[in-house]
């Protein structure tokens, strides 16, 4: 673990976009589980796959979104693809280098 | 050869590696069962995320779910038989095949839950060994039908504990060969292990997950990384010292511990088996612990004492 040399990566990751634009990180449970690295994996392979791929996957998580009561100020999800400095990330630059946005979808309220 | 012989011919007294699997069962138990959600989680992943490991190989579409489901309840139910020691020849087994099974199958999609290996490593050894011989409900059968147990020190208790301890400390020295083989020199420096610390914070804040304010913190300080470089090596790399005597054993134990205690302080990441301390029992005479533990208790409670502990 943890030997091997990284560059800057790319990190695919879902984000929740409130009625007055204001953009939260969704936890990784609304994508696959409590497991971080496992909502990584399926926010990559989602963009590996495709629109069609991505959209069921946005989908899904709107779903999860609106049957979570902490996170009803919610009315989109994004799916974005960015590039970050990990160095500089905690160094003041938190912001990435570049960033796509891959799908978004509405939540719609259950 | 006469060394590794030795090694190996090592007499152990049944209770030590009894309460090993008693150790190592209820661990896992408590484990599967705080992780039931999460195996259970892959019936909802999509098809095309499956990356067959191991055990799994073979696989070319997902487990039905009432599939999944069944697996689970049969780790879980099979991991009580085998820390209760009841059935132990079909259940440990059984157990042991089921928590690979289970586990392989939660690695299979696109993530390599490194915090399972050594446990199940660990209980495949346990399974292949008469470890419920006493301190089990086979045991107290036994006795109930008048079979003596087994009072002397055997080499058939002590090959499984050697065994365990061996696998421990390869765990580790693998690591840090790792480290060494695909970084090489640049490795002292630092540098890798602060962008990895980085980079692994990085990543769980932005997939909204909450850190350790640690890890992010000591980013900022590039002199701490040559330090702790070498810290990690010395512990991974140091690691099969530990088979050499006891002492050093308790030494490298604690230091490994301290590694996990950094490592989830630094980057949130949790090996509970190691954290708790369970990994390394193996290495340690715990029977001894049991009994100070008793001997202690009964000075104190001297009514309750009598009741206390298995006696089968």
């Amino acid at each position: 673990m943890f030997a091997r040399v990284l560059d800057k990566p790319e990190l695919t990751v879902a984000l929740g976009v409130t009625a007055s634009r204001e953009v939260l990180r969704l936890p990784p449970e609304m994508v696959a589980n409590e497991q971080p690295m496992q909502a990584m994996r399926t926010l990559r392979q989602a963009g590996k796959d495709g629109r069609g791929a991505l959209k069921a996957l946005c989908t899904s998580i709107a779903a999860r979104v609106a049957r979570e009561r902490d996170l009803s100020r919610v009315k989109r999800v994004r799916i974005v693809r960015a590039r970050f400095d990990p160095l500089t990330y905690f160094e003041g630059a938190p912001e990435p280098e570049h960033a796509q946005r891959l799908m978004s979808c509405p939540v719609k309220a259950e | 050869m006469k060394r590794t012989a030795r090694f190996w011919d090592w007499s152990a007294p049944a209770e030590r590696l009894a309460l090993t699997r008693v150790l190592v069962g209820a661990f896992a138990s408590i484990y599967l069962l705080a992780s039931t959600r999460d195996l259970l989680s892959a019936i909802d992943f999509s098809p095309r995320q499956l990356v067959p490991v191991g055990l799994t190989s073979w696989l070319s579409a997902p487990l039905p779910p009432w599939l999944v489901v069944a697996s689970v309840v049969l780790v879980v139910a099979t991991g009580l038989l085998f820390t209760l020691g009841l059935a132990f020849t079909y259940s440990a087994p059984l157990f042991a095949l089921s928590l690979l099974w289970v586990t392989t199958y939660r690695s299979s999609w696109g993530m390599i839950f490194h915090t399972d290996n050594l446990l199940t490593l660990h209980v495949l050894l346990l399974a292949l060994s008469p470890a419920a011989d006493v301190w089990s409900l086979d045991a107290r059968r036994r006795l109930q039908q008048g079979s003596a147990l087994p009072h002397e020190p055997d080499a058939r208790y002590g090959w499984a504990l050697r065994a365990m301890s061996v696998v421990t400390v390869v765990t580790y020295a693998l690591a840090g060969v790792a480290k060494l083989k695909l970084a090489g020199s640049t490795w002292f420096d630092g540098e890798l292990l602060r962008a990895q610390i980085a980079y692994d914070n990085l990543r769980k804040i932005e997939l909204g997950t909450r850190v350790s304010p640690l890890g992010p913190w000591l980013v900022r300080h590039h002199g701490v990384f040559r330090a702790l470089a070498l810290a990690t090596l010395v512990v991974e790399l140091g690691a099969p010292l530990a088979l050499v005597r006891p002492r050093i054993a308790a030494a490298w134990a604690v230091l490994a511990w301290g590694f996990h205690v950094s490592v989830l302080l630094m980057m949130s990441i949790a090996f509970p088996y190691q954290l708790c301390g369970v990994a390394y029992a193996s290495l340690f005479p715990v029977e001894r612990a049991w009994a100070w533990g008793r001997a202690m208790a009964r000075a104190r409670l001297p009514r309750a004492a009598g009741r206390a502990g298995p006696d089968a």
